[in-house]
């Protein structure tokens, strides 16, 4: 079957063709027939147009309903594509062997220890300062006594007297759990 | 497009069917009269239309430059028809 547009046009070209004809200066018998044909041709070619329009507009809908489709395939692929690499790389914790995750666990501290790290506050204080400082405050208590220690080491006289016990106490508990 | 060419259509439609019936009022004196009879008719069925325009475009569903434009296009296709017939049609 001819394509529809190539028959409206057809038709089209030759309603006028016929109807310039009719006005030509023919005889009535080709005026009547070329009229006949000219009223055929237009009422086909009216037929044919809204047929037109309604393959138009339905190759329009099913443009849009393919390109929907494909935004469609397009997003289910990603997501198994991102199923995938979810399954590859975040559902398994830890499925290292175990001499490697020694040896990474190994490293880390190295790294987490190592002197040139920016240390930050005093949570990562070493042992040692604890002990020099167990040691000198132990030592102070025994030469200068107690009240000495929690006002001049510690700083915490007057009000804050009984906190500033608790916390000598607290080093020396400390200090004598250690064995230092 | 394809909505233009069956307005097109329609419009060719309207003159072929005029200069159709003119050049059958020409043939003969009795179709003379059929034809103004015709003519007449079409006049008044516009006319009447265009009195009774906001009826009739509720019932076309037409706005109202929509359908001033197809009465205009009516009108204008049936005067083309009949003047192009009897202008050069003989």
């Amino acid at each position: 079957m001819a394509d529809r547009w190539l028959k409206t046009n057809c038709l089209a070209a030759s309603a006028i063709a016929f109807w310039l004809a009719a006005l030509s200066p023919l005889p009535q018998i080709g005026k009547g027939i070329s009229y006949s044909l000219a009223l055929v041709s237009s009422v086909q070619l009216v037929g044919e147009s809204r047929r037109l329009i309604a393959q138009e507009s339905r190759r329009a809908a099913l443009f849009a309903m393919n390109q929907e489709l494909e935004q469609l395939e397009i997003g289910l692929h990603t997501q198994q594509q991102e199923e995938a690499l979810y399954e590859v790389y975040g559902a398994s914790p830890a499925t290292y062997p175990p001499e490697v995750k020694d040896e990474l666990t190994k490293s880390l501290e190295h790294l987490y220890k190592e002197p040139s790290a920016d240390y930050t506050g005093e949570t990562s204080a070493s042992t040692s300062d604890d002990k020099a400082f167990y040691l000198a405050v132990r030592g102070l208590v025994e030469a200068k006594g107690e009240t000495y220690v929690i006002e001049q080491i510690l700083k915490m006289g007057g009000r804050r007297w009984e906190e500033g016990k608790r916390r000598l106490q607290q080093i020396l508990d400390e200090g004598q759990q250690n064995e230092w | 497009m394809a909505k233009a060419v069956h307005l097109g259509a329609w419009f060719l439609l309207g003159c072929i069917a005029s200069s159709s019936v003119a050049w059958l009022g020409a043939l003969h004196p009795a179709l003379f009269r059929v034809m103004w009879v015709i003519y007449i008719m079409c006049a008044v069925g516009l006319g009447v239309a265009l009195v009774t325009d906001d009826a009739v475009r509720t019932f076309l569903k037409l706005s109202e430059p929509d359908y001033y434009a197809l009465l205009i296009a009516i009108a204008v296709s049936i005067v083309l028809g009949g003047m192009l017939s009897w202008l050069i049609g003989g």
